[in-house]
């Protein structure tokens, strides 16, 4: 996940989506059949841009609801402001937006510890305990896996001071969204996510423990190779809102049937693909997370007013090369306008939105930008499928 | 073997050994025009430290895959400005990628799993040296 740089002119309509409480369809808990019962397009879940809500405070951040139950039982409550992220992995949602109470269904260490986690994002982090859920994707069969709870407070913490050792998110407005979906095309989170053994007051570092956060895609019964993500194209000036969709599974169904695209398989260690930007290659990644194209380039001025932005004098179009770990390689044409005057128009989503990498890392953060107009397919590590098997990105 | 030094911002290089338990680094030591850059490198992290010619830690940089990366720690005496901007500003502000407090520049990029960042205490800076320097 990373995040945004302007702040929304945008004026917020009076409606505001809350957490809803309502229930959802999940009576029964069983796996239930596969299609049979189902419809045919119950792996589709709808991704709305600057819809309304906490995420439509921030460009080019994508949202979900996801519906989340008691293990086993009818006990369920649809979260909405749930950020679309494929830089990361695991379902993650704020302790404080739930109604329901899992305090019977936390994961513990088997010696009555409570287990704690701790995960780093690009801008941030996040703290809390880790239940066990049922988690309903679109339509799909609900699937009993950890999630995270945050909550800053878990285990006596606080925002400021944390087995993190850094900052954490404290609420959900300080985070801009009540959860995290992430789903990028690995099963866990590969070590990324740091595990406590907590008593009520103090908590100790832990090693991976075999109920640790896992993909919810990774789980589900047949959908579970990788995941499609579409939307539609914008204008340059940017739209208000954009509504796209997130298909579950590749070739598992007629809706998620891809076509000629290139496919390019990533390093299994680190993720990332090879993007050669002006001569040099850096390590690249498609992030729904990231709000911007973010990439070093000395010859783009940064905005004098607004912090990590690009603000050519006039948009600048620009090419680089993608190539996967199997030789396949891409050319993506893609433009940075000025952010202050894109910012200006009151838009909400924009697809030539850039900012500088911060040096050291030296990557190509494909982010949300480059997933407009375009359907993407990750692929899950180690499934087949009829793009061949992950990990690897497609579009 | 060489025992790790870890200088925490803002404080003098000769008066910190801080034994990182959480950071079991090497360490190298580039010589700058005007600075001086220790390189501490650690399983999951690498970590540029920043030293004036009078030996006071004016910036960090930081490049972090996995484990812990004891920002409270490295950031020393600055950590609770930093951490009250973090807590108390609005999710826009709070989630740029550039955040600017009383004392510091702080920037962060990157994902799960690869996060990177740097620090630099503004009036610390020594004369000629710009934000540009730190990489």
């Amino acid at each position: 996940m990373m995040s945004k740089v302007i702040i929304r002119l945008r004026v917020f309509l009076g409606l505001i989506l809350l957490v809803g409480a309502g229930t959802a369809g999940c009576g029964s808990s069983s796996s239930g059949p596969s299609d049979g019962g189902r419809s045919q397009d119950s792996n589709v879940l709808p991704v709305m841009i600057g819809g309304g809500g906490l995420c439509a405070g921030i460009i080019n951040r994508p949202c979900v609801n996801v519906t989340i139950c008691i293990p086993g039982s009818a006990q369920c409550q649809t979260v909405t402001d749930i950020l679309l992220d494929t830089g990361s992995v695991g379902l993650r949602v704020f302790k404080s937006v739930l109604t329901l109470d899992f305090s019977q269904h936390l994961e513990t260490n088997g010696q009555g510890n409570i287990i704690g986690e701790c995960v780093i994002f690009g801008t941030g982090a996040v703290w809390g305990s880790v239940a066990n859920a049922d988690v309903i994707l679109g339509d799909e069969p609900r699937v009993s896996i950890p999630i995270h709870l945050v909550d800053s407070t878990f285990a006596g913490q606080s925002a400021a001071s944390n087995p993190c050792r850094q900052p954490v998110d404290a609420t959900p407005q300080n985070a801009g969204f009540n959860g995290l979906l992430g789903i990028d095309g690995f099963e866990s989170d590969r070590g990324a996510g740091i595990y406590f053994s907590c008593s009520t007051s103090a908590c100790a570092l832990l090693g991976r423990p075999a109920n640790a956060v896992l993909n919810p895609v990774a789980v589900l019964p047949n959908d579970n190779n990788g995941h499609v993500i579409t939307f539609p194209a914008v204008d340059r000036t940017g739209a208000p809102t954009v509504t796209g969709s997130l298909l579950l599974g590749i070739g598992t169904r007629s809706n998620n049937m891809p076509s000629g695209v290139s496919v390019l398989t990533r390093d299994a260690a680190t993720g990332t693909i090879m993007t050669v930007y002006k001569g040099t290659a850096f390590p690249g990644f498609f992030d729904t997370g990231s709000t911007f194209l973010f990439f070093s380039d000395p010859a783009i001025p940064e905005c004098a007013n607004i912090s990590g932005a690009f603000c050519p004098s006039s948009p600048v179009n620009l090419t680089a090369t993608n190539q996967g770990r199997n030789q396949a390689s891409s050319v993506v044409n893609f433009q940075i306008a000025n952010a202050n005057d894109l910012g200006n128009s009151g838009n909400g989503v924009f697809d030539n939105l850039g900012g500088p990498d911060v040096n050291m890392s030296a990557e190509f953060d494909w982010g949300l930008p480059f997933f407009l107009g375009r359907t993407v397919y990750t692929g899950m590590a180690g499934r087949g499928s009829s793009l061949g098997t992950g990990p690897f990105w497609a579009y | 073997m060489a025992r790790p030094v870890f200088p925490a911002l803002g404080e003098p290089l000769a008066s910190i050994e801080r034994d990182q338990q959480l950071l079991q680094a090497t360490q190298t030591v580039q010589q700058q025009t005007g600075f001086t850059v220790h390189i501490l490198t650690a399983p999951g992290a690498v970590v540029r430290e920043y030293a004036s010619p009078a030996g006071v830690v004016f910036a960090l940089a930081w490049q972090h895959r996995m484990g812990l990366l004891d920002l409270e720690v490295l950031f020393g005496s600055y950590y609770q400005e930093y951490a009250q901007a973090m807590t108390m500003q609005a999710s826009e502000a709070r989630q740029s990628p550039r955040m600017t407090t009383e004392h510091l520049i702080v920037e962060r990029r990157g994902r799960m799993g690869a996060a990177s960042g740097r620090v630099l205490v503004i009036p610390l800076l020594p004369p000629g040296l710009s934000q540009d320097h730190i990489q």
